[in-house]
């Protein structure tokens, strides 16, 4: 294919962003007139997304995106569309553009950024940010940017350096890749660039351990580190020289809940200004005005994958679809999630992604046809254990709604819950789950299939399978690889879309919906743009532009 | 007595040491490792990762010499350092045991002091009608779960009345206030005191019942003596063993016995501490809050058998 006539579309040339104002509100959120009156935004990063206050490594957090966003900056972030993920933009990245043959990306940085401390930001900063999160002794990166040319031999341990990374000046970085990936930037997005001068200064196997953390940590972002009570809480100031202009707010606390409960009843007293909230609560909560809910798809695709090594009854397509089929999906999203979730044909929740993939309906005789079908007799099968790590009442009622539904198709399981990391040992490194009922994480684009789904990212490298065990289908294979390398936007999504529609069909994970999570947050707050996402997010939230009247 | 004591530090080494060697292999038996929880299930996974952390923590090394690193460590006082956030052990485990103690130490004293004078007038009034409403009191403190009363005295207390702040230990953002840490304190406290005084109001009443007919009380009526004196001198002293027994017992909970309690009002104490590191896999941290629960158990059982020493004058030890 040609790359050279994208490049007009590929190039993308991006105005600062204090140009720039959200796209879009929260769904059910409302901007009032901005009041400079400062305050503190006080609030409770909890909920799926979240760790706690006593983990602060950005680049081994695999959660509170939205956390670490008000203390450092990324390349790329995106804008926010309604309620959910809007299209790329540049965040320290002003301008980027691929050349002809699609390999080598020239990021254009923005000038005029400092870190906290004063220092100037550069290109170095950022290579250096990649260089360490790629390498094996610096105490764990939850990200991979194994497409960019050096970064798996640093991952390897045979380089330090990444040859596919070059600073051509301060502002400006060129980074090659290994095959065309149009998805670079969207990989890009989801890092928190650190300082080179400042955390460079600690040898690289001490850094994961280090109290830089906690007591050096500087950023980019509106926001900087100022006190940290360890168990308890995170107090951030206004960082006056951000580059898209002095907060409106004095600062920003976090405090440490464990108790989504607790976190509620503190919201309600007053004394936090946002927590996550439960779907049985926002009714309640809705009614009483004490504050805006924000809603939005949770970009987690809740899912039931099955063990094909120890059931290989049930690794045929047709029994997987039957077995999906025999689910009443919708009377589950009505009944026990409150009408909160939406069905799903694959990994994708974005409806640009899915195309007219059939959504295979609740119709139990055609479950039952399906398995006469393909000769199985799933009530010869015995008992199977159902694991999960989903440890809450509604995960519980759900299992439970769909072993009932089973049992009129044959099949009995038992319901496991577990806890999450014996869970990850289970499945992942023993092998040893015959059928699991988990979550699999959505990004603004489809590029997650990849990690979840290809046959080169069989575990433990990706995320796909587990030990001993990886699915694999070539067509999918090719469509995942086509999809990377298209820069056309909508010639992409049609790609994904035709990966939608095997994910369907073979139904590598039996893919049932995926939920709505809410946060709500206090009328004493102006101008907050907030959606669900997974881990957080890599969405503009405009928190600079927060304000805070005093009740 | 002096010997006693010492022969009881020395026999607490070994003791000390089957302990560690016990919850360190069970901990390591455990499914999941460091590296799987850190691995959060709805992501991907990163093999390089995974084994950059087995080896800068070494857990590929046979247990035993994990083991003999980790007490090497701790001999030369290095507990290590938390896998997930690099903080030392040693301090969080001294931050951690601080706010525990405060908690808890309010909480028992609060409860020594309101059930056991309690204890003794329900005794002393056995089957009145103040017996009775005690009785029934104290049903309910052991009876009700701790998240409950958490989240019912949060509701009431906290919001509704606007009596306490909802959780935490201090007033964020503002500098270090006793006062304020009190008030922070008060809600918790009273809520686990009401379990304790629960529990020592009913041992209390029990013993005292034991000894109140007793032939040496009838005679110390008899001769005259006031009931002030009958009761607190013949009768109470008489009534403390199983008294002493329950208290000291209840010394090492205050280390880390209030997990639910301090996930409810977000009090960072050793409770919390321990569940997030089984949680997290962190088998130093374990290991670290392990080796101070059962030198405290270990103390406090000795604590408690030289106070039979002191309220029973037949106790001798040699």
């Amino acid at each position: 294919m040609r790359i050279g006539s994208r490049i007009r579309r590929a190039t993308a040339v991006t105005l600062s962003a204090a140009l720039m104002l959200p796209v879009a509100l929260a769904s059910t959120g409302a901007v009032s007139a901005q009041d400079d009156s400062g305050g503190t935004f006080v609030a409770a990063w909890i909920g799926p997304c979240c760790l706690d206050v006593d983990t602060n490594n950005a680049l081994a957090a695999g959660g509170d995106y939205h956390w670490w966003n008000k203390i450092y900056g990324r390349l790329f972030t995106y804008a926010v569309d309604v309620d959910r993920y809007g299209a790329l933009t540049g965040d320290l990245a002003t301008e980027w553009n691929v050349s002809e043959d699609g390999l080598t990306w020239t990021i254009k940085l923005r000038e005029g950024v400092t870190w906290h401390d004063g220092t100037p930001f550069t290109a170095n900063d950022v290579k250096f940010t990649l260089e360490l999160c790629s390498n094996p002794t610096a105490g764990g990166c939850v990200w991979s940017f194994t497409p960019i040319v050096g970064i798996p031999e640093i991952q390897a341990g045979t380089a330090t350096e990444a040859s596919g990374v070059v600073v051509v000046d301060d502002l400006t970085l060129e980074i090659t890749t290994a095959a065309p990936n149009s998805l670079l930037p969207d990989l890009l997005s989801e890092i928190f660039i650190l300082p080179k001068h400042s955390l460079g200064e600690i040898p690289v196997d001490q850094i994961g351990a280090s109290d830089w953390w906690t007591t050096q940590a500087i950023g980019t972002g509106p926001f900087k580190w100022s006190v940290y009570t360890p168990g308890q809480s995170i107090e951030l100031v206004r960082f006056d020289d951000y580059w898209r202009g002095a907060p409106k707010l004095d600062g920003i606390i976090r405090r440490q809940f464990q108790d989504i409960s607790a976190a509620i009843i503190a919201f309600e007293a007053g004394e936090i200004d946002m927590t996550y909230v439960t779907a049985d609560e926002v009714g309640r909560l809705t009614d009483s005005g004490a504050g805006t809910i924000f809603a939005g798809p949770s970009g987690v695709n809740n899912f039931i994958s099955v063990n094909p090594i120890l059931n290989p009854e049930l690794a045929d397509p047709i029994v997987k679809q039957a077995l999906l089929q025999a689910i009443d999906r919708q009377a589950i999203v009505d009944n026990i999630y409150g009408g909160a979730a939406e069905l799903v044909p694959c990994l994708y929740g974005r409806k640009n992604l899915q195309g007219d993939t059939p959504m295979w309906d609740y119709d139990p005789d055609a479950a039952k046809a399906k398995l006469a079908e393909a000769g199985v007799d799933l009530s010869a099968m015995g008992e199977i254990t159902w694991d999960t790590y989903y440890n809450d009442a509604l995960s519980a009622n759900v299992m439970t709604a769909i072993q009932a539904n089973w049992a009129e198709i044959g099949l009995t399981v038992k319901l496991n819950p577990m806890e999450p990391s014996a869970w990850t040992q289970k499945w992942y490194d023993d092998g040893g789950s015959s059928m699991s009922l988990a979550g699999g994480a959505n990004g603004p684009t489809g590029n997650r299939a990849y990690q979840y789904f290809h046959s080169s990212a069989a575990w433990p490298t990706g995320n796909n399978g587990f030990n001993g065990y990886a699915y694999s289908n070539p067509e999918l294979d090719a469509l995942l690889d086509a999809a990377t390398a298209e820069f056309d936007p909508a010639a992409q999504d049609l790609v994904y879309q035709q990966a939608c529609a095997i994910l369907a069909n073979d139904l590598p994970w039996i893919n049932l919906w995926q939920s709505v999570r809410y946060h709500i947050v206090s009328n004493d707050m102006q101008n907050v743009i907030l959606i669900p996402a997974a881990g957080g997010g890599t969405y503009y939230d405009a928190v600079e532009t927060w304000t805070k009247t005093s009740s | 007595m002096g010997a006693y004591i010492a022969r009881r530090l020395l026999i607490s080494i070994p003791v000390l040491l089957g302990i560690t060697i016990i919850v360190f292999t069970f901990t390591a038996l455990a499914p999941g490792d460091p590296v799987d929880a850190l691995i959060r299930p709805e992501f991907g996974n990163n093999e390089a990762m995974r084994n950059a952390i087995i080896a800068h923590y070494g857990l590929d090394q046979p247990l035993p010499v994990r083991y003999l690193r980790w007490l090497g460590g701790v001999l030369q006082g290095d507990f290590g350092f938390r896998i997930l956030s690099g903080q030392a052990i040693l301090g969080e485990i001294g931050r951690a045991f601080t706010a525990s103690f405060a908690l808890m130490g309010t909480a028992l004293i609060l409860g020594m002091a309101t059930g056991i004078p309690l204890g003794v007038l329900s005794a002393v009034r056995q089957y009145s009608k103040l017996d009775f409403m005690l009785t029934g009191v104290t049903f309910l403190g052991i009876s009700v779960p701790s998240f409950l009363l958490g989240l019912g005295g949060l509701y009431l207390v906290g919001l509704q009345w606007d009596l306490v702040p909802i959780g935490g230990m201090t007033t964020i953002g503002q500098p270090f206030d006793f006062i304020d840490f009190l008030h922070h304190l008060a809600l918790p406290a009273v809520i686990l005191a009401f379990g304790y005084a629960a529990i020592f109001l009913r041992y209390t009443r029990a013993s005292m019942l034991e000894v109140i007919n007793a032939e040496y009380v009838t005679t110390a009526r008899s001769k005259g003596l006031p009931r002030r004196t009958v009761i607190g001198r013949h009768t109470f002293r008489n009534a403390l063993i199983p008294i002493i027994t329950i208290v000291g017992l209840s010394l090492p909970a205050m280390i880390g016995g209030a997990v639910v309690t301090e996930q409810v009002f977000s009090w960072p104490g050793l409770g919390q501490l321990l569940v997030d590191g089984v949680n997290e896999r962190d088998y130093y941290l374990i290991m670290g809050i392990t080796l101070l629960l059962a030198v405290v158990v270990l103390i406090a059982n000795l604590l408690t058998d030289i106070a039979y020493g002191y309220a029973d004058p037949r106790i001798r030890y040699s």
